[in-house]
């Protein structure tokens, strides 16, 4: 049964306590960006990865478990993981599918940080599906940056691609011929 | 005709009266010679015995003596010889140009016999003897033009005079060597002329002689030679093969040099082929993969 994305109630605020916390009662805390965009790689993949692979839990809670996510429509699956990313602060997140790779925009993100976004996104896919997906930058496209999805050793490749200056589509077209 | 000729004319004919009526009287008629005028030069007919009357009207004699007409003829004269006047119309040969009949020859009119033209004939080789020419201004004056009052007829469109087209004839007959050579032996053919001379003129010098026959290739034939379209074969029993003329519209292509003399054009065929066409066809389809869950579309990109 196909649950829509419902936003209400999913942060609570107990002013009484001085409590923030998720719908399903987990604390959190508010924190500045500019802190966050302060930390070393290592933190700030660290803190991204949590704050994905929490987004992810919630998207399987409501989905039907990670069997539930991976057998719910993409247009569903990708609603659910916009709703969770955007209310954590993230930015906007919808998801395109050149060939068979799956490839997530991400705009207006409050963090402009290549490790904290690559790792927010393979967190949160990697919780709702149950599958291992990892996130590498295909560089910036105006306001908007473009992340490969995908397993670790593909990311890898696509960031010694990337390094080498070839544009998205020519890795995305690389990655198309060396698997057909 | 002037009045000399006219006065002389009457005066042979005073003499003829004369003498027939010298005749008349020898014949037994009494004849009393009448004495001449003066200044008539002439004789004139005597008074006879005969009663003669002589009427003369046409030219009365212009002398300076007063008798008149009654002294010239007595009237005592016996014998009248009746001398009528008449008008006798000369029939004057004058050479006038006469037009000549279609066809007809200017012929010279022989003027002595054929035993004296024969010796004249064999007299003839002496003029040429440089010795015996005449000067040179004397031939040039030989050859000048006739008179400015004479006038000169144009030939008749049909005369047989010489023209300027039976030139070519006779350079064919001297450059066509198989026209002067013996008969052939039996059982040979002698071979056409390869090349018309007047063609290979006109190949030459194509604006010095028009009238060489067309440089396309219809009337040639392949044993050689050019003939006129309609005429019968020059050599009996060769085989007459004639070359189709070069189709219209494409260009004509270029005659291959024969060693032989003959000229062979090859038959183009060219194909017809449409300026465009639609070549390629796309069968099939690049497969594009529809994931109908997040699960396939993960298991597609992790598979990357």
């Amino acid at each position: 049964m196909a649950t829509p994305f419902d936003p209400n109630g999913a942060v609570r605020f107990d002013l009484r306590t001085g409590a923030a916390s998720d719908a399903r009662g987990a604390r959190l805390v508010l924190v500045p960006s500019a802190a966050l965009a302060s930390l070393g790689p290592d933190a700030i993949t660290a803190i991204g990865l949590a704050i994905g692979r929490a987004a992810g839990e919630r998207i399987a809670a409501r989905l039907g478990g990670e069997s539930g996510v991976r057998s719910a429509a993409p247009k569903l699956a990708i609603t659910h993981l916009a709703g969770e990313l955007a209310i954590a602060g993230i930015g906007a997140v919808h998801i395109e599918r050149w060939g068979r790779a799956m490839v997530a925009i991400i705009t207006n993100a409050s963090i402009d940080d290549d490790m904290f976004l690559g790792a927010v996104l393979g967190g949160a896919l990697s919780a709702a599906s149950g599958r291992d997906v990892a996130a590498a930058s295909l560089g910036p496209d105006g306001t908007a940056t473009r992340y490969f999805l995908g397993s670790p050793a593909t990311a890898n490749h696509v960031r010694v691609l990337v390094g080498k200056g070839l544009g998205y589509a020519e890795v995305l077209a690389t990655l198309q011929e060396g698997t057909s | 005709m002037s009045a000399k000729e006219q006065i002389g004319r009457l005066q042979g004919l005073l003499e003829r009266v004369q003498t027939r009526a010298q005749e008349a009287r020898a014949n037994g008629a009494a004849f009393a010679p009448v004495e001449p005028a003066q200044a008539f030069a002439t004789p004139t007919p005597e008074p006879v015995s005969a009663n003669v009357e002589v009427e003369h009207h046409s030219f009365p004699p212009d002398t300076a003596h007063g008798g008149g007409r009654d002294s010239y003829l007595s009237s005592d004269d016996d014998a009248y010889v009746e001398v009528s006047s008449e008008t006798v119309e000369v029939d004057i040969d004058i050479d006038e140009p006469m037009p000549m009949e279609s066809g007809a020859q200017p012929v010279a009119q022989q003027t002595m016999p054929p035993e004296d033209l024969e010796e004249e004939v064999n007299e003839r080789p002496l003029e040429t003897d440089p010795s015996m020419r005449p000067p040179m201004h004397e031939q040039v004056a030989q050859a000048a033009p006739p008179p400015a009052n004479e006038i000169e007829e144009p030939a008749p469109s049909s005369s047989r005079r010489p023209i300027a087209g039976e030139e070519p004839a006779e350079t064919f007959g001297e450059e066509s060597a198989p026209r002067h050579t013996p008969p052939p032996e039996s059982g040979k053919q002698v071979a056409a002329p390869s090349v018309h001379p007047v063609a290979a003129r006109a190949a030459a010098e194509p604006a010095i002689n028009p009238s060489a026959p067309p440089p396309s290739l219809e009337g040639h034939t392949l044993i050689g030679g050019w003939r006129e379209p309609g005429l019968g074969p020059v050599v009996p029993g060769a085989t007459v093969v004639r070359v189709p003329a070069a189709a219209s519209g494409a260009p004509p292509a270029a005659a291959a040099p024969q060693a032989s003399g003959t000229r062979l054009t090859a038959d183009v065929t060219r194909p017809d082929l449409a300026a465009s066409a639609n070549v390629a066809r796309i069968e099939g389809a690049a497969p594009v993969a529809t994931p109908t869950t997040l699960g396939e579309l993960l298991d597609l990109t992790l598979a990357l």
